[in-house]
């Protein structure tokens, strides 16, 4: 096969045509040379053969006729009808004479002439003699004449017929021979057709083999370079140099071109691979960057607005008060743009979450709505709500948020109007809510309508210079809108006015849900508590007022409160009174050891010892966090008595069924006394102490918290809440809550409205309770003073609360003079923060 | 009693006319039946039994055209016809010739069976009836 290797292929493929073409004129010629063969034969049977052979069967019938006719003549004994047979006679010899003309050996048919005229002259005469003789019998006396007669008739016939035969032979030969002919083309037709079909699928076989091999080979190694990691290292080996080699050789070289651009591409990949990642860490930074920026300017910025109130309350000329209101101003822009600026990055990382409470629409709606009221009033603005078919008082929303998305709109609807008026409207369609803020100001073309939406885009540039703002309010809008699941759009004319619209779905919830639905059956948990064995319990609270709160209500039951300050402390109590202890309460936030480094360390010590978490980390997160330092039970500040008093039966009393507590809805009041008692167990006494000594912490928490970084500022909003929480401060607890989960300038302003509500409020109270508690007080000589005086300081030498406490109530029923009196309130402030060894200073000095 | 006269006039008749038998010179053949003497003079055989049996007949003989007309019922014409296709085809041919009674005699005397017929009175005591005609 190696000759054929460097015949291409078309070629090949013209070899089995070729052959067939070569074998169809063999057949052609064959057929052709056979015919003519035949023809030939049946042409000279036709013209020769064929009359003689028909003239020689005539002459036999003839012959016949004629010696018939004698012995009819002889029979009929008629001498005249022997003249007739020489009509048959001349007949006969006319036939004999053409075939005599027509044969090819004229010898033969002379013989048969001449034997012909032998026997007719012999039969001739003996017919007339027996026709002549009376009786034919008598022919019997010349024996031979008959036998000579019969003899040669019967020579001359079988000569006729001999003739005939021979003619009949020699026709048949003919015929044979055509057919054979016929039959040759027919064979050989069929023979060579067959062979050339065969010899050219062989031969085709042979080719295509070689060739589909080639191909496949082709094949597999586009395949190899089809897949994911090309495998360029493949090269075709064929050695043939016919198409395919062609093929292959220039397919070899084309591999050999996609590697280098293959290798090209994979360097650029890579190289924008780490451009990718270069850019990404850079948008990761970036956004850490505003957050943490933001997060840092709002501190300096809280001072800075702190600090200006407070040189607004010092004397000032009218001027400098001009310019510390415009400070003021700009303060407050500023930092209003960096919430924004906080918000739209929370929102972008996907870290703001929907939380949805029930809530009073109304209320919401009206909130935001003064807290805007001022600026569209110091505008000239006429500012107007109206609520349309408004039928469900209480829905389920996120009211931060959804006061969030009007306050946005309703200041951005005041800043771009100078005359006229912004008004808000809220229409209800059934669960749809459909608020609408509409304004008389500048006003919108389409093409600035189509790019409202998007993240730092004014109307146009202008726009920008002349009212400021960093363009994301809308954005953060149309994010929490869509977070809502609800849809915002504006509908607006140029110089005419804009009318922002959001449609929001509500569900609607009963009014029962709002309020308080706790069912306590204090009293039975209490007495159950009271009988329980003695026992040694660890309090980890850095909080004195907590620690004040737990301490007053587990006073009547036989528990022991070992008090720790922080973690670290808590540990080595533990440490120390290992088997007295049968609970410990941890304060997860605490400062030196926090509460889940302490749970895990007295975990570690023991598996089975309970910890219950107090703490206000209501998020998931912690909890889990806690739960994997080995706590076993959360209770949520503000502490709730029936919560606590579960949780000890809980875990002291194996055979306790804890009572599933609900959340407690608020009543939205200043000082909600009945919840506060609550939670201190109806000791009226605690309450007012608490109450006060609150204040006084706290009266100036907004100058303080400027001072803080932030985590310190966080510690300390939390325990803020979580006070006025307990005490039942409601709505500073509310705002406190607010704030203390969005720290920006309105929530604050909302803190502080509260707390100096609950100042005011607190300051009425105490002027009446101060009359109530004048009583009528014992008067007693010195040494008797002395006495209890001396019983107060061996109490507060013991460190022991309870003691105090009861010979402080002992003094409060006494007439003392003012010095003592006042010396008294000291102590008792003392007291109130556990500040025993300062309490006694103040009493012994 | 009609048979009777029927039996006696018959029996007149045979005497008063010179009847025509057949003949044989041996005793190899005892009787001939009509078709077996039709058959030989007939040329149609030549075998009787299986005896080959040479036919002659006298050529003077005045009854000739009556005894073939009696054993084959052909005149003498057909006759002729008839000899005339056998002669012409070669098939068979008349019965052998003989002038007169010695000539026959003589042929007798050969060791051939002969069969002839003759008129009754020229029977001689070397030959043997094997077939009588009756008119």
């Amino acid at each position: 096969m190696n000759f054929t290797n460097n015949i291409s292929i078309f070629k090949k493929l013209l070899i089995a045509p070729l052959i067939t073409l070569i074998l169809f004129l063999i057949i052609l010629s064959y057929t052709f040379f056979e015919h003519s063969k035949a023809q030939k034969n049946i042409q000279e049977v036709q013209e020769h053969i064929q009359p003689r052979l028909e003239l020689a069967s005539k002459n036999i019938i003839l012959f016949e006729s004629i010696h018939k006719a004698f012995s009819d003549a002889v029979a009929a004994k008629e001498l005249s009808w022997i003249d007739d047979i020489s009509f048959l006679k001349s007949e006969l010899d006319f036939n004999l004479n053409s075939l005599i003309d027509k044969a090819s050996s004229k010898e033969n048919i002379n013989n048969i002439k001449n034997n012909f005229e032998e026997y007719f002259s012999f039969v001739e005469l003996v017919s007339k003699m027996l026709i002549e003789s009376e009786n034919i019998v008598t022919l019997r006396d010349n024996e031979e004449l008959i036998p000579k007669m019969i003899n040669l008739k019967e020579r001359s016939k079988n000569e006729f017929i001999k003739y005939k035969e021979e003619l009949q032979k020699r026709f048949d030969y003919k015929l044979t021979r055509s057919n054979k002919a016929l039959d040759n083309i027919l064979y050989f037709g069929l023979f060579i057709g067959i062979f050339g079909a065969l010899a050219s699928i062989v031969i085709t076989l042979i080719i295509a083999l070689p060739i589909r091999n080639s191909i496949s080979l082709v094949i597999s190694s586009l395949k190899a370079l089809a897949q994911k990691e090309p495998d360029f290292k493949k090269r075709l080996y064929y050695t043939n140099k016919d198409e395919i080699g062609e093929f292959v050789e220039a397919f070899n070289s084309f591999t050999v071109k996609v590697k280098e651009s293959y290798d090209e591409l994979e360097q650029t990949r890579n190289e924008l691979e780490v451009e990718k990642t270069k850019a990404e860490k850079a948008t990761k930074y970036k956004s850490l960057f505003l957050a943490n920026m933001s997060h840092e300017i709002r501190t300096p910025m809280n001072g800075i607005i702190g600090m200006m109130y407070l040189v607004k309350q010092t004397n000032l000329n009218t001027q400098q008060k001009e310019f510390m209101e415009k400070i003021e101003r700009s303060a407050n822009l500023l930092l209003g743009i960096i919430n924004d600026i906080l918000d739209f990055s929370k929102i972008e990382a996907g870290k703001l979450s929907i939380n949805k409470q029930a809530t009073y629409l109304k209320k919401v709606i009206e909130e935001t709505f003064l807290l805007l009221e001022d600026s569209a009033l110091k505008k000239g603005l006429s500012f107007t709500y109206e609520y349309i078919n408004v039928s469900d008082p209480c829905v389920n929303i996120d009211s931060l948020r959804l006061s969030q998305i009007l306050t946005n709109l309703l200041s951005n609807a005041i800043k771009f109007t100078n005359n006229g008026s912004v008004s808000l409207k809220v229409l209800q369609n059934e669960s749809t809510y459909r608020f609408s803020i509409s304004d008389t100001g500048i006003g919108m073309n389409s093409k600035q309508q189509d790019k409202l939406f998007h993240s730092f885009s004014q109307a146009d540039e202008s726009t920008t210079r002349e009212f400021g703002g960093t363009g994301l309010g809308l954005a953060i809008c149309k994010q929490l809108v869509e977070m809502m699941d609800g849809k915002i759009w504006v509908e607006s004319k140029e110089d005419v006015g804009s009318t922002f619209i959001f449609e929001l779905e509500f569900e609607a919830c009963s009014i029962d849900d709002l309020k308080q639905t706790t069912k306590l059956d204090l009293k039975e948990l209490k007495e159950k508590l009271k009988k329980i064995s003695p026992t040694k319990v660890i309090l980890a609270e850095d909080n004195e007022m907590n620690q004040e709160i737990v301490h007053s209500l587990l006073d009547d039951m036989p528990i022991e409160i070992l008090d720790a300050s922080d973690g670290s402390v808590a540990v080595n109590l533990y440490k120390k009174y290992q088997n007295d202890i049968s609970l410990i309460f941890m304060d997860l936030q605490m400062p030196i050891m926090d509460g889940y480094e302490a749970s895990s360390i007295i975990r570690k010590i023991d598996k089975d010892i309970p910890i219950i978490a107090i703490s206000a980390n209501a998020l998931e997160e912690d909890a889990n966090r806690s739960k994997n330092a080995g706590v076993n039970k959360h209770i949520n500040k503000p502490i709730n008595v029936y919560e606590l008093f579960s949780s000890i039966l809980e875990f002291i009393e194996k055979d306790f069924e804890p009572l599933k507590t609900q959340e407690i809805q608020l009543e939205d009041c200043i000082l909600d006394k009945n919840l506060g008692l609550k939670y201190v167990d109806n000791n009226i006494l605690l309450y007012e102490k608490l109450l006060k000594s609150f204040y006084n912490k706290y009266k100036t928490w907004d100058s303080e918290i400027l001072t803080m970084d932030i985590s310190e500022k966080k510690l300390y909003i939390h325990t803020f809440k979580g006070m006025s929480g307990t005490l039942g401060i409601n709505k500073l607890y509310k705002f406190l809550k607010q704030y203390e989960h969005e720290d920006n300038e309105t929530n604050k302003k909302f803190v502080k409205n509260a707390f100096d509500e609950y100042v005011k409020y607190i300051d009425l109270n105490e002027n009446t309770t101060k009359t109530d508690t004048k009583k009528i007080l014992k008067n007693i000589s010195k040494e008797e003073l002395n006495e209890v005086l001396n019983e107060l300081k061996d109490s507060l030498e013991s460190f022991m609360p309870k003691k105090i406490k009861e010979v402080i109530e002992k003094i409060d029923t006494i007439n003392i003079d003012d010095a003592l009196s006042k010396k008294l309130i000291k102590v008792k402030e003392n007291v109130a923060l556990y500040k025993f060894e300062e309490a006694l200073e103040v009493l012994n000095g | 009693m009609k048979k009777l006269v029927l039996i006696f006039l018959t029996s007149i008749l045979l005497f008063a006319s010179n009847d025509m038998v057949v003949v044989t010179n041996t005793s190899v053949v005892e009787k001939l039946s009509k078709s077996e003497v039709k058959r030989l003079f007939l040329s149609k055989t030549n075998k009787v039994h299986n005896i080959n049996i040479k036919v002659v007949e006298l050529s003077e003989n005045g009854e000739k055209d009556k005894f073939y007309k009696q054993i084959s019922g052909k005149s003498k014409s057909q006759l002729r016809s008839y000899w005339t296709r056998l002669i012409f085809t070669g098939k068979a041919r008349p019965p052998k010739q003989v002038n007169n009674m010695q000539e026959l005699l003589k042929e007798m005397k050969k060791s051939e069976v002969i069969v002839t017929y003759l008129p009754k009175n020229k029977v001689t005591k070397q030959m043997k009836i094997v077939y009588t005609l009756n008119d």
